[in-house]
């Protein structure tokens, strides 16, 4: 049930504001709650790069902090666009897309094999539930990861996608009725 | 959970992280997905924090590269940002200040100057209202604190008093420029500004000058009413040569100013290093939850 971090939304709103004037502690929560979501979501995009980008991101989110105006839902949207830009740079750089390379069977073997295997808590049932969001088809995968990793509506996903918020709702149905059809 | 029954609304519902009601392998799924970071996760952060502190050790950081005058090299200083140890506030009235010199440096251009905007000594009496036809834009003191008038040449001018503030003389004469300055070293960047007849260095601007408040209260708060509408007539030939000419470069001249003095429009370099972000950061309204 624990789909979303400790701290909820109006402290992050608050602890946003208190880092925007330099509050340490606040920062540290922001970047505690947000790291996470941020390096798997980054991981579908850069695979084990995913270390290298977010860091570089967060220097790019330090920096341009004070300029953010918005609430938490819209800090999360920002610093996410942040990322993957970032991400698409070093894509292009790299001029070659990542690619899970762990077999469908091995992972819906695994990830079916029980319900406990995928415990929230357990960060194996991460690992694997992430990796059977990244086979999805590119567009879906992003829409699945961005609304329920990152934690984004369906507008804040769009806008960060450069889509339109339908085009998110889809793309993340069909990605969802996909995964349901693999986990059978 | 039979994928071919997940309905639309499940879906969304179960994306929107209400898993309530919503119980098999994809709700499982995606629990997992989004479960609380984990220590390994958090490997970054030590790095993040030192960022973190040292963008915000000396108040916000800023990039006020864009505040270098582009005028060429001035003093073969490349233009840098300045360091991050400016609050935003001071940055504020620091770029009020930039623009006000940058104003006084572009109407020195060279020429000879006079004392009248050194108070205390040879006070120029100074309408306090702007009138509408000026050609200068209008300039309230809150915008820019302009220290002194081009005038003719009487007695000793402010170039004098500059040049003897630089070369290290102590006089009498040099007290009250240097008070109204607000301290010897913001006399001396002024002074060299002025002398240098560019605008000034940025990197070298003091940090901390006077309150506005503190401004002297016989300065003028607005242009003169008598800003010339024209250039006078016998301003020095920079080029030596267009006698012929006397009116064609005056325009070119007095748009000077007005060029060095909008700075805010132009792009943030720190925005515009290939990123190309979607969202105009100022622009970010609240998402609905």
């Amino acid at each position: 049930m624990a789909q979303r971090a400790p701290a909820d939304d109006a402290e992050l709103s608050a602890a946003v504001a208190a880092a925007q004037q330099g509050d340490e502690a606040a920062f540290r929560c922001v970047y505690q709650d947000l790291q996470p979501r941020l390096l798997r979501y980054l991981r579908a995009l850069v695979a084990e790069d995913a270390e290298d980008i977010a860091s570089e991101a967060w220097l790019h989110i330090v920096k341009d902090l004070p300029s953010f105006r918005g609430s938490y839902d819209g800090f999360r949207g920002w610093a996410t666009t942040i990322a993957r830009n970032r991400a698409l740079d070093h894509v292009r750089m790299r001029q070659r897309r990542p690619r899970a390379d762990t077999q469908l069977e091995e992972l819906t073997g695994m990830a079916g094999e029980h319900d406990t295997a995928l415990s929230a808590l357990d960060g194996l049932g991460t690992e694997r539930a992430l990796s059977l969001i990244m086979r999805l088809p590119r567009d879906q995968a992003e829409a699945v990861l961005l609304r329920v990793v990152i934690g984004l509506d369906a507008k804040t996903a769009g806008q960060v996608l450069g889509k339109r918020a339908g085009a998110v709702r889809t793309a993340a149905y069909r990605g969802l009725r996909k995964l349901a059809g693999e986990l059978q | 959970m039979n994928a071919k029954r997940i309905s639309r609304r499940a879906a969304e519902q179960m994306l929107g992280g209400n898993s309530a009601g919503h119980q098999g392998p994809l709700a499982d799924l995606l629990a997992a997905a989004a479960a609380p970071g984990r220590t390994e996760e958090l490997t970054g952060e030590a790095k993040a924090m030192s960022a973190f502190q040292e963008a915000f050790s000396d108040g916000p950081k800023l990039d006020l590269s864009s505040a270098a005058p582009r005028r060429g090299a001035h003093r073969g200083v490349k233009s840098s940002p300045l360091p991050a140890v400016l609050s935003r506030r001071s940055a504020r009235t620091w770029t009020i200040r930039v623009s006000g010199a940058v104003l006084v440096a572009s109407a020195v251009g060279g020429v000879a100057i006079a004392s009248g905007g050194v108070p205390g000594r040879n006070p120029v009496p100074v309408p306090k209202k702007a009138t509408p036809s000026m050609s200068a834009p209008p300039l309230t003191r809150k915008q820019a604190p302009v220290p002194s008038v081009p005038q003719p040449t009487t007695g000793s001018s402010l170039v004098e008093l500059c040049k003897t503030l630089i070369d290290g003389k102590q006089r009498k004469q040099l007290e009250p420029f240097v008070k109204a300055a607000g301290g010897r070293h913001k006399a001396l960047a002024l002074c060299r500004a002025l002398l240098s007849g560019q605008a000034p260095d940025p990197t070298q601007w003091p940090e901390d000058w006077p309150e506005l408040k503190d401004w002297p209260k016989d300065w003028p708060t607005a242009w003169p009413e008598g800003w010339p509408q024209g250039w006078p007539q016998g301003w020095p030939q920079v080029s030596g040569d267009r006698n012929d000419k006397p009116r064609k470069p005056r325009p070119g001249r007095t748009e000077k100013p007005r060029t060095e003095k909008p700075r805010t429009d132009k792009p943030r370099t720190d925005r515009d290093d290939g990123l190309d972000l979607p969202w105009p950061t100022q622009d970010n309204t609240p998402t609905t939850p």
